[in-house]
């Protein structure tokens, strides 16, 4: 007996270190990225792709359901992005509220007997309506019928005439320059890797001043919930995604705001509806096509905050959105088993599927066997307390060292925090993080795992108070901030 | 995130077990391991937390004595853009010289001042063009400048090689060329459109010359210089189809589309059976455009 409990206490062990090693090497991994990418982009005038008649056209695509109260703002928001050429596909996905009623009235839109190619097999479309006023040409509005987001960005990749296509959450606040920013990874590759995806970060916007659609001032959240989800955000993106991207590993681009190569996305079959996580599925899918075709590619990511989104600010909420990323973190690693730990697939099978697998996925596991372990030994009378304080010690000093390691990486690139005060808010975040966040944050992914084997598919309730802090109900699958940090 | 107080607990118990239990050879010292590796993080953390202070303290330091510098040096740098005699030109260059030495102490500052002149260089035109060239030549900002072409640092070298473009330093022309085709693609980048910049049409002479991939990216700047030159005064870009390399074929199709360049259409017809989807769009959507009546489908490409 005892030496069973040995054997899987030492497991729990070197899987701690190692977790903390991996860390510890994305971190300066990133810390290099970033170097490069400032270095790089410190003399680049994102405006000459403005003004330029080889700029490539794109396509903003981005799905509504019941989002009445915003909508307009949000396609206002759409339209004063700086580019050059570039249409907005908004699709309604079968709201039951006025919302395309209200784009209808606000945007003078007609509907209009344009066939939409069936690249994608989607729900039906009930009608593509344009402006007939030219100050709205770009916008494009598909009403169908409800069938998810997944679907509803199919038909906008359907609807689009570009080659490269952005996928947002329609009420995501953009940065004016994200897609100048997020197209140029595109244009630059000199060898002969076609570039598939391009990631932005996402921050949160919960604190900071909106108004008309933009993003006036930045600060730190009031609440502790998102102030914490601020530190988790600048760590997953700022130092996860970055080192991963540096790997050719990136595994997830966030559903919030990505560029796509479409051809590639319609070769692989779109977005798929058998996950929740559709966003990570896709991708995984691009690469794992590129793969066995044999097509050079890479898909790169911008650090640059370009994309600012609400996060929950109660438990409640904040569970039910973790859970279902971890229940679509299962299926995505499920789907795609076949690439695990196989080198045939290069880096993707041999680090990027494993690191998730085991640091991702079982990590939440492994915590709970772990505080399993720790309460049987309790009763057993088997721990030396004095040890396991400092043990507990340990951890917490990692976790508080690895978050400030996150603030510096912020600090000296973007440093969107400028007021002491949100340092100090955000330090207070740091220390108090592991002790409760970070415990309801496994919580809730053991909670998305049991949902899995119980084939829960729903994607739950979810209430945002939106950013002019009024109160609105609506549907998760179609509303909800759905950037996935997915811590490191 | 780490896994955190839940992970603790598991580790701590398996502190206990080797404290307690086990007999491995480093069971002994892990309570000693343990206790620096806490010791490490916390003064890691502190010094970060520290950091990140002075970070703040140093960048407000450094802005507000940039634009102290800015204030100060403001008043000659305009008096030499508006002067409007050559003597009244000299007599504000024989201020700045000193005034410019005593201000900007470190490169970062003269980096500041650089961007300041060169911001206002391009916002202006004719004369006062001309004389903020003299202020940049004349002043420490040259030698600022110079220090940095001489840097090891691509990124340094490539900004003092895009500070001489854009004051309209034709003198360093040669100094500029030897970089158009070099092994960084960033320096070779930024010394390519310094030479459109500064040469006109005639800086497109590396093209015949480059080895290797003319990015989209690089093609959007350098096309940007060039359509502020004179139309008319373009060359035959034609000559550039036949390199090898397709990127520069491409550039040269798009280049003959946007300039119009009708005379050109019997070589563009040859790629509108090329094996490369990208000239062969390229070519048709040219062809459509220069050539009116021709017909070869569709493509999206550039916009003339």
């Amino acid at each position: 007996m005892i030496l069973t409990l040995e054997i899987i206490i030492w497991i729990i062990f070197v899987f701690t270190l190692f977790i903390m090693g991996s860390y510890l090497i994305l971190a300066y991994l990133s810390y290099k990225a970033l170097r490069v990418y400032f270095t790089k982009n410190s003399f680049s005038d994102f405006n000459t792709i403005l003004n330029s008649p080889l700029a490539p056209p794109l396509s903003v695509v981005s799905p509504a359901y019941n989002e009445s109260k915003s909508i307009v703002d949000n396609v206002k928001t759409q339209l004063s992005l700086h580019y050059n050429d570039y249409e907005i596909i908004l699709v309604n996905d079968g709201s039951t509220d006025d919302s395309l009623q209200k784009l209808i009235t606000n945007f003078q839109l007609e509907k209009k007997d344009i066939k939409i190619p069936q690249h994608l097999p989607t729900k039906e479309v009930l009608g593509v309506y344009k402006s007939s006023n030219p100050a709205f040409k770009r916008l494009v509005v598909i009403d169908k019928v409800n069938g998810g987001k997944a679907d509803a960005l199919n038909v906008g990749i359907n609807a689009c005439t570009t080659d490269y296509v952005t996928c947002i959450d329609v009420d995501c606040v953009l940065e004016q320059d994200s897609l100048l920013k997020m197209v140029k990874p595109f244009l630059e590759r000199t060898d002969k890797k076609r570039v598939i995806a391009s990631g932005g970060v996402v921050r949160i916007a919960n604190g900071c001043v909106i108004e008309n659609g933009k993003l006036v001032k930045v600060e730190v959240p009031e609440s502790f919930l998102p102030r914490v989800q601020v530190l988790e955000y600048i760590r997953a993106f700022l130092l996860g995604r970055m080192a991963w991207a540096r790997l050719d590993g990136l595994l997830l681009i966030s559903g919030a705001f990505g560029l796509f190569d479409k051809d590639i996305v319609i070769k692989c079959g779109g977005y798929t509806l058998k996950t929740v996580s559709e966003d990570m599925e896709l991708v995984v899918r691009m690469r794992r096509y590129m793969h066995e075709n044999k097509q050079p590619y890479v898909a790169t990511y911008i650090p640059d905050p370009l994309c600012w989104t609400e996060v929950p600010d109660s438990y409640k909420i904040l569970g039910s959105q973790r859970s279902r990323w971890s229940r679509g973190n299962v299926e995505t690693l499920w789907i795609h088993r076949k690439i695990g730990f196989n080198p045939r697939y290069g880096r993707l099978g041999l680090l990027s599927y494993p690191y998730w697998f085991i640091f991702e996925f079982l990590a939440p596991i492994i915590e709970s066997v772990g505080i399993i372990f720790t309460l049987i030994l309790a009763y057993m009378n088997l721990i030396n307390w004095n040890f396991f304080f400092l043990l507990l010690l340990f951890c917490y000093t990692f976790a508080i060292l690895f978050s400030m390691i996150a603030i510096m990486a912020e600090e000296e690139t973007f440093h969107e925090y400028k007021k002491m005060s949100d340092y100090f808010k955000l330090i207070y975040s740091v220390l108090l993080e592991p002790t409760f966040f970070h415990p309801f944050i496994t919580f809730s992914a053991i909670r998305g795992y049991i949902g899995v084997m119980f084939g829960q598919k729903s994607w739950g309730k979810m209430t945002r108070k939106g950013f002019s802090n009024k109160k609105e109900d609506s549907t998760l699958a179609k509303k909800m901030a759905d950037a996935k940090p997915k811590p490191v | 995130m780490i896994l955190g107080i839940l992970a603790a607990n598991s580790v701590a118990n398996t502190a206990v077990n080797i404290a307690n239990a086990v007999n491995y050879p480093f069971a002994h010292n892990i309570e000693t391991i343990v206790v620096f590796m806490i010791l490490l993080f916390t003064y890691s953390s502190i010094i970060l937390f520290l950091a990140v202070i002075i970070l703040r303290l140093r960048k407000n330091q450094f802005e507000k004595r940039a634009e102290f510098i800015k204030s100060s040096l403001n008043g000659l740098i305009m008096g030499a853009a508006f002067a409007s005699t050559e003597d009244e030109l000299n007599e504000v260059l024989l201020q700045a010289k000193p005034a410019f030495n005593k201000y900007i102490r470190t490169s970062s500052q003269g980096q500041i001042m650089i961007n300041e002149v060169i911001n206002m260089h391009s916002n202006l035109a004719g004369q006062s063009k001309n004389n903020l060239s003299r202020l940049f030549a004349e002043t420490c900002l040259m030698t600022y400048t110079m220090r940095n072409l001489g840097n090891e640092n691509w990124h340094v070298k490539a900004s003092a090689i895009r500070a001489l473009a854009q004051i309209n330093s034709e003198a360093h022309i040669p100094k500029i060329e030897k970089y158009a085709l070099h092994h960084n693609i960033y320096l070779q980048q930024e010394a390519q459109i310094a030479l459109v910049n500064l040469r006109g049409y005639d800086g497109l002479d590396f093209l015949g010359k480059l080895k290797n991939a003319l990015s989209d990216w690089q093609q959007i700047n350098i096309l940007d210089v060039l359509r502020k030159l004179d139309k008319d005064k373009a060359p035959d870009f034609s000559q550039w189809l036949s390199n090898k390399e397709d990127t520069i074929k491409l550039f040269s199709i798009r280049l003959i589309h946007y300039f119009q360049q009708g005379y050109n259409s019997d070589k563009l017809e040859e790629f509108v059976h090329s094996e490369n989807k990208l000239l062969r769009n390229e070519a048709i959507a040219a062809l459509q455009k220069i050539k009116p009546g021709s017909h070869f489908g569709s493509s999206n490409t550039v916009k003339a």
